[in-house]
């Protein structure tokens, strides 16, 4: 009999293959990365910036699903205009997947996190702060974001 | 910018035209701000110290600074959704309200600004917010006598060993003509709607700053030759002459 560990190991591992089934075909028009900001000074925003990006992938490096949200949904959420969800993101698994901590990272009071979403309506990219993380479900996890910096 | 086309002028620690750097920042355009958030952060530290640790033993606040997070903004939501931070937090920032600008003399103008500062302990139980919370009155009697004494010598001396006054005058000073405490007042903040209480003290400074002509950016007086000033007051009955300067060279 299994661990319930390994069922929850393999089915993230099935939820991962099915998940980058639409990258594969092309249907998943905007990448998402991790953008971690490292300033040189004593604060954020002092003395130049360093960035590393870690783009968040589906497995077979296909991007995750981006969703911008209508009107009612904002309003409803209390979001600002060009707010998104990225989402279903397959957590961490045998096979791949993201961990949490690549999501939300430890950082020092110096370092900013952003979401760079490229895509589209930001063909340059553009940066949204993650205002929510949402961890409730076993098999995905979703990041509610908000623009922060277009290019 | 040349000296030619600036306005020559320099207002708190401000001063045109400005010195070429090769900084990253503009931080250093309005020194204040980093110079009271280091002040303050500096002096809550210094007078916290040695009773922090024991306190917050058993606390989330186990092993961290009584300042862990300094920031030179406001702490709202949007912003701290964007960098990391640890509680306890301090923040100093201009306030969001107008700036008072009027004429301090004939030649010499005045703005008066008004100054935020928060200090958060972060989200705690009762029993842990209770066993801490008076922490806030400290720290906010601290920032009030650091203000008051215009420095603290855990931030400088001066060559006395006093607290260095650097709110005043001189080279890495705030540049103030006047400072001061308006108000503060404790109580617990959400930083979003329905989110944990956090606990906290707020603050509002005051701070006037002074317009000054820039002496060393205008030629000296030696430059004037010949010039020669006469200032005559009196009444319709007629003018009495009562100031008379004549450089040491005449007219030609």
């Amino acid at each position: 009999m299994s661990l319930p560990s390994s069922r929850l190991d393999r089915y993230r591992r099935i939820a991962g293959r099915a998940r980058r089934v639409p990258g594969e075909h092309g249907l998943r028009p905007y990448s998402v990365a991790i953008v971690i900001g490292t300033w040189a000074g004593a604060y954020v925003g002092r003395g130049g910036k360093f960035e590393t990006t870690e783009p968040i992938t589906e497995l077979g490096g296909f991007p995750p699903k981006v969703r911008f949200l209508n009107e009612e949904q904002r309003t409803l959420a209390g979001l600002a205009d060009g707010a998104c969800t990225v989402g279903p993101i397959t957590p961490d698994n045998s096979s791949g997947g993201t961990a949490f901590s690549e999501l939300v990272p430890a950082v020092a009071a110096q370092v900013e996190v952003h979401v760079r979403i490229t895509g589209p309506a930001y063909p340059q990219g553009a940066l949204f702060a993650v205002k929510e993380v949402k961890t409730d479900r076993a098999l995905h996890w979703t990041l509610v974001c908000v623009p922060s910096e277009k290019s | 910018m040349t000296a030619s086309n600036s306005v020559q002028q320099s207002i708190g620690a401000l001063s045109f035209p400005l010195a070429p750097s090769t900084s990253a920042d503009l931080a250093d355009l309005d020194p204040a701000r980093d110079i009271l958030l280091e002040l303050f952060a500096a002096a809550i530290i210094a007078e916290l110290a040695p009773r922090w640790a024991a306190a917050t033993d058993g606390t989330p606040l186990l092993n961290s600074s009584p300042v862990e997070t300094k920031l030179p903004f406001m702490p709202e939501p949007e912003a701290l959704q964007q960098v990391g931070t640890k509680f306890p937090l301090l923040s100093v920032c201009r306030a969001d309200a107008p700036v008072q600008v009027d004429d301090f003399s004939l030649e010499r103008g005045r703005e008066t600004c008004r100054w935020d500062v928060d200090y958060i302990l972060g989200p705690l139980s009762l029993g842990n917010s209770l066993a801490l919370r008076e922490s806030l009155i400290a720290i906010a009697r601290v920032l009030h006598l650091t203000m008051r004494e215009s420095g603290h010598r855990a931030y400088a001396v001066d060559p006395n060993g006093y607290a260095k006054n650097v709110l005043g005058p001189g080279d890495a000073c705030c540049n103030f003509s006047t400072s001061k405490v308006v108000d503060y007042k404790y109580g617990v903040a959400q930083l979003a709607s329905n989110g944990p209480k956090y606990h906290a003290v707020s603050m509002t400074l005051e701070t006037t700053e002074l317009s000054r002509l820039n002496d060393a950016a205008f030629p000296s007086a030696g430059s004037y030759q010949g010039t020669s000033l006469t200032l005559r007051t009196g009444t319709e009955q007629g003018l009495k002459t009562v100031v008379v300067a004549d450089s040491a060279v005449p007219l030609p």
